[in-house]
């Protein structure tokens, strides 16, 4: 039953697809399991494994985000002028938040409110907001609070502090994912014309999800100002693409309506995973991307494959489990 | 304490759905709702529902207006509704779904799982499926799914009840139970606008109707007091009394051999014949295996190890849809979003088996439009979208198709599946001249079973993928009694 219950996840793909990496990786380079390595791996990761939730909450609702790295960037170079202007890392940390909120309400606002097509819609905020991280930093520089970087690229019992950040992290995403809000939204995903005429106020749970969105954003960009510890307009940029591969890999359907942000999480562990891992054995930089890559879609492929195997296995053995209780109508 | 509906009207684009219809429901009385195929009958449910805003014309629950499309509103007002494209979310669990809007939640943001489990074990009850509401409502059979629809809109206690064609594809013992909680509502004081095309159960369950046609209310009264005549003229044709037997099947040679085939995985392996010019209808309760004979046949189910099957001695591509209508076979299902192409033309639905084979001449627009002739369908011209059509004139559609194609073999599933009384004698009477006129092999599905007995030279009754029952026209023992004492006498013994 349990058993049963793990493989037929949608996650479960991912997981193994993680798993292997993270085999493949350390078979590569034994040193990674240091604290040291541990502490380099996870802060580089962090705010991509932040903002692939943003993602999975979009993707849910029958949306999708394009404007996540540029979010994150703006992000970023804002808590950096914030931190260079003399606010307090108490006041810059809410600071970020209701930046990523807001970020997150203007999609929801054009995706939820006025119904734009949401890839175009957050394509184009993807530039608005590039456009003013570029006006706030042109160029990398500044600096964070030394105390608060070096807590972050910091270890406590062994553990690096990010890793146990993210842990806190995940901890909000399982009271998202066991609100009404999600079910709702899921609902929306798999069928905003049912959802609608069951009664939910789609639009406003279109609006919601980008807006909560916007609030792993915010918490992406501080991660990763905290991380680097510095501004770079440009940094974040490669996460808008990357959080879609990952919550895809993780399960996450790109029409909505199924997936779980666990699985995303998944999924952009081995998206990390695999650029590391061709680093790590010293792949030439002109292959590097070619590699990578071809590793991404041998993953997508395995995932979607066996994704639709297992879940023709699991919906067998539930109808088979369910006659042996007696309980056909 | 009522439920009114004042004045209605809807255009869409050229086409006047609703034209000032009025009609009221009080308590305990369960109205029909009737007409043809696009006479107007689910645009009315829907506005009733507050799904649709009218253009003009108001609703008034218990007094209070609806105001514009707002179906949580109108639920809050005690309104609730079936809808026949169903409202359940397929990929959440048959609980989930009936409790989905009502939702119980603890500090108003985290759901009360066990709470939410509760409504739904309460819900589900009634319809008998509290066993299954873990299961995902996608891989339930499709009576299920109207049964779980029906507990929904009851979840939320309504007054006012609209059901849309909640029955079309319900079997008669799923149909008895929704009897049951009909009869139920109505004693506590409810409501119903009942909308369906079988006369039987409007009369079964129905003191009073309305009447559309083209969108036109054209009567209003007690349902005893018109005859079945008079409904079905108002249904639209009307001109065709109910469907003359034609010639009686020719003796014709067997065209289909079907060896070896299991209807479902654990059956016993079955032979079936198929002669020319004969209709073979297969029957008995639901999902029994009739669909995945068909399915085979159609080269739309991948073949078991060991099945095949024969077409004029040449054995068949099984597990290949193209393959197969490139044989000469040709498929059609009462479920259109698996058939239709909604916002393409019509021409394009009529063309497309054409486009997807090589080697076959493009019939014109006026063999087109003759096919649709043939069929009496209503239509603003080919080059319209079929989507904007009513369902039963989308379907005629599918059917003229098969006209053009001039196949071996048709299979139709459910194919008269929500369409109205005129229209299914089209249908019919074209399935007949293609069988007994041309000598086309066809062979049909109904989860009704007084259609496969109007409609059918020989029906063969399933049972756990078994075949338990062979009911030939000839031997003068087919008749929907008959059918259904196959299949019951079968339930009994097991």
């Amino acid at each position: 039953m349990m058993l049963r219950q793990i493989w037929s996840h949608s996650s479960f793909p991912a997981g193994v697809l993680a798993a292997l990496a993270l085999i493949f990786a350390l078979s590569v380079n034994p040193g990674l399991l240091t604290t040291g390595s541990m502490i380099g791996w996870s802060t580089s990761q962090l705010g991509l494994w932040t903002a692939v939730l943003g993602q999975t909450l979009a993707l849910m609702g029958r949306g999708i985000d394009l404007s996540i790295g540029s979010a994150v960037s703006l992000v970023n170079v804002s808590a950096i002028a914030l931190f260079e202007a003399g606010w307090p890392l108490t006041a810059v940390v809410p600071a970020t938040l209701v930046l990523g909120l807001a970020i997150g309400a203007l999609n929801g606002a054009l995706v939820g409110g006025l119904r734009l097509n949401p890839l175009l819609a957050t394509f184009a905020t993807s530039f608005v907001l590039l456009g003013l991280a570029l006006q706030i930093r042109p160029a990398p520089g500044g600096m964070a609070p030394m105390p608060a970087v070096m807590f972050l690229n910091g270890a406590s019992w062994g553990i690096p502090n990010a890793m146990l950040l993210f842990v806190l992290v995940l901890l909000l995403w399982a009271l998202i994912a066991a609100s009404l809000f999600w079910i709702r939204l899921r609902a929306v995903g798999t069928d905003p014309v049912r959802a609608w005429n069951s009664g939910l106020p789609v639009q406003w749970l279109k609006f919601g999800s980008y807006t909560l969105a916007g609030l792993f954003t915010g918490l992406s960009g501080l991660f990763v100002t905290l991380c680097v510890g510095a501004g770079d307009p440009l940094f974040a940029q490669p996460y808008t693409l990357l959080t879609i591969a990952g919550a895809v890999i993780g399960g996450v359907a790109l029409n909505g309506g199924s997936g779980s942000g666990y699985g995303a999480v998944l999924g952009a562990v081995f998206v990390g995973l695999t650029s590391d891992i061709a680093l790590g054995i010293g792949i030439s930089p002109f292959f590097q991307q070619l590699i990578v890559g071809c590793v991404l879609l041998v993953g997508l492929a395995i995932v979607v494959l066996s994704g639709r195997w297992l879940q023709q296995k699991s919906n067998a053995a539930l109808i088979t489990a369910s006659a042996h209780r007696g309980e056909r109508a | 304490m009522t439920l009114v509906l004042d004045g209605i009207t809807r255009v869409f684009g050229p086409v006047r759905a609703l034209d000032d219809v009025s009609l009221t429901v009080g308590p305990g009385e369960c109205r029909a709702l009737y007409g043809g195929n696009g006479s107007g009958k689910s645009t009315l449910a829907k506005i009733a529902s507050g799904t649709l805003a009218p253009d003009t014309g108001r609703v008034l629950v218990d007094d209070r207006p609806l105001g514009r499309a707002d179906p949580a509103r109108a639920r809050s007002l005690g309104v609730g509704m079936t809808f026949q494209e169903l409202s359940l979310i397929p990929l959440l669990t048959a609980g989930e779904n009936v409790v989905l809007t009502d939702m119980p939640g603890r500090a108003g943001l985290l759901r009360d799982t066990a709470r939410a489990d509760q409504m739904a074990q309460a819900a589900l009850a009634p319809v008998g499926l509290a066993g299954r509401r873990d299961l995902p409502v996608s891989i339930l059979q499709t009576g299920e799914k109207y049964l779980i629809e029906l507990a929904k809109a009851l979840q939320s206690r309504p007054r006012w009840l609209i059901i849309d064609e909640l029955t079309a594809t319900m079997h008669a013992s799923e149909v008895d139970v929704f009897a049951g909680l009909l009869a139920d509502h109505l004693a506590q004081g409810g409501g119903a606008l009942f909308v369906s095309h079988r006369l039987p159960e409007l009369r079964r369950f129905c003191d009073t109707i309305s009447v559309l046609r083209n969108g036109k209310l054209v009567f209003d009264g007690a349902l005893a007091g018109v005859g079945d005549d008079e409904l079905v003229k108002w249904a639209g044709g009307g001109h065709r009394d109910a469907p003359a037997l034609m010639a009686p099947a020719r003796d014709g040679e067997v065209r289909v051999k079907a060896k070896a085939i299991r209807p479902l995985p654990h059956a016993q392996p079955l032979d079936l014949d198929f002669r020319a010019g004969e209709i073979t209808g297969i029957g008995g309760l639901p999902d029994q295996g009739q669909k995945q004979v068909l399915r085979l046949l159609a080269g739309l189910r991948a073949p078991s190890p060991g099945e095949s099957v024969s077409l004029d001695g040449e054995t068949l591509p099984l597990g290949s849809a193209a393959a197969m209508a490139a044989k000469g076979i040709s498929f059609v299902s009462g479920d259109r979003d698996e058939m239709v192409f909604a916002p393409r033309s019509i021409r394009e639905n009529m063309l497309a088996p054409f486009a997807a084979m090589r080697g076959l001449k493009m019939p014109s627009d006026a063999e087109i439009t003759a096919a649709l002739e043939r069929l009496s369908t209503r239509h603003a011209g080919i080059s319209r979208p079929i989507g904007g059509l009513s369902g039963g004139n989308q379907q005629k559609i599918l059917v003229a198709r098969c006209l053009l194609l001039n196949p071996r073999l048709i299979l139709a599933e459910d194919c008269t599946k929500g369409i109205d009384v005129a229209a299914r004698n089209d249908v019919h009477h074209l399935l007949r001249e293609l069988a007994h006129v041309q000598g086309t092999t066809v062979i049909v599905t109904s989860s009704d079973d007084q259609e496969l007995a109007e409609l059918c030279d020989r029906v063969l009754v399933l049972d756990g993928g078994r075949m338990i029952a062979e009911l030939a026209r000839a031997e003068g023992r087919l008749d929907a009694q008959a059918i259904v004492s196959a299949y019951m006498k079968q339930e009994r013994a097991a």
